[in-house]
């Protein structure tokens, strides 16, 4: 009798915790990706040549 | 024992150095919450009907420790703040950014869990008793706090304003807490308590224990992951600007 609720209950919380989980892995990894771009970038090359100046 | 901490915290305070401590803790943090998660959830399969709730009793093992941990994030960011506003610690802007979303979360599945277990049991989704709102506004606060960081654009006055934001905001925890206790509501009074007797039989307690132990090892486990989310982005946000924050 009371199923559907107990199981849109742990539905919602494995929903809710896998999203930020997913989300926080993916956002971290396009973090590194755009670390390791922002290090090649020419304007990043400009401000360490202008830190040597 | 304070030096001890301060000494742990100034160390810290590096954020290269915290990125290599994050880095070296982040699998086994989510190897441990995973793994103690599975035994919680095998506990709650096995536990048996409640005598008056019957099989609605298993929603408590989501809904409660979610809801201890709405609370203990929002603590999070609090202390978080103090320390970068007061402390000028670097990284507590960033740890006070990073838990605000997993705080939501908590809260808006405590909400959604507790509106569940409310029709069948009380025969309404929702009312507007001092506990149900304290959390919504709880919840609402959260909200603002996270719109605040990207409503500002200056990094600097954004982190000022929202940190400024939780410590107003953290008035309300003690409402959520003590709600139950100082209005009548529908729902019900803490059930586990430090200073008193649990109310729950041990078939309840330590299954909801398990729980309550690997919903803090997922939020330390997510908290880890957009702390070093956070600081690569800041990172790189410099980068691109010249050198300049």
């Amino acid at each position: 009798m009371y199923a559907p609720y107990i199981y849109a209950s742990y539905a919602v919380t494995f929903i809710l915790l896998g999203g930020l989980t997913l989300a926080s892995l993916r956002g971290l990894a396009a973090a590194r990706r755009l670390n390791a771009k922002s290090t090649r970038s020419p304007v990043t090359q400009d401000a360490s040549h202008n830190e040597h100046d | 024992m304070l030096k001890t901490v301060e000494n742990i915290s100034a160390y810290y305070a590096n954020p290269q150095r915290f990125m290599r401590l994050a880095q070296a803790l982040q699998a086994p943090v989510w190897g441990l919450a995973l793994l103690v998660l599975g035994v919680g959830l095998y506990m709650v399969a096995n536990v048996p009907d409640d005598y008056q709730q019957g099989s609605t009793v298993r929603i408590m093992f989501v809904h409660v420790p979610a809801a201890w941990m709405a609370l203990f994030a929002y603590s999070f960011i609090f202390f978080a703040s103090v320390t970068a506003l007061i402390f000028r610690h670097p990284l507590g802007h960033v740890a006070g950014r990073s838990a605000a979303p997993i705080g939501a979360v908590f809260t808006l599945i405590a909400l959604i869990t507790g509106s569940l277990w409310g029709q069948p049991m009380w025969g309404t989704w929702w009312v507007w008793d001092a506990r149900l709102t304290s959390v919504l506004v709880l919840f609402f606060v959260y909200l603002g706090y996270i719109a605040l960081w990207q409503a500002i654009e200056d990094h600097g006055q954004a982190a000022r304003a929202a940190a400024i934001l939780a410590i107003v905001g953290s008035i309300n925890v003690p409402i959520v807490k003590f709600s139950v206790d100082w209005w009548n509501t529908l729902h019900q009074p803490a059930s586990v308590s430090r200073f008193a007797r649990p109310a729950l039989h041990p078939d309840f307690l330590y299954p909801l224990l398990v729980m309550g132990v690997g919903f803090m090892l997922l939020f330390f486990a997510l908290t880890l992951t957009r702390m070093q989310m956070e600081i690569l982005r800041q990172r790189a946000r410099v980068r691109q600007n010249g050198g300049a924050a």
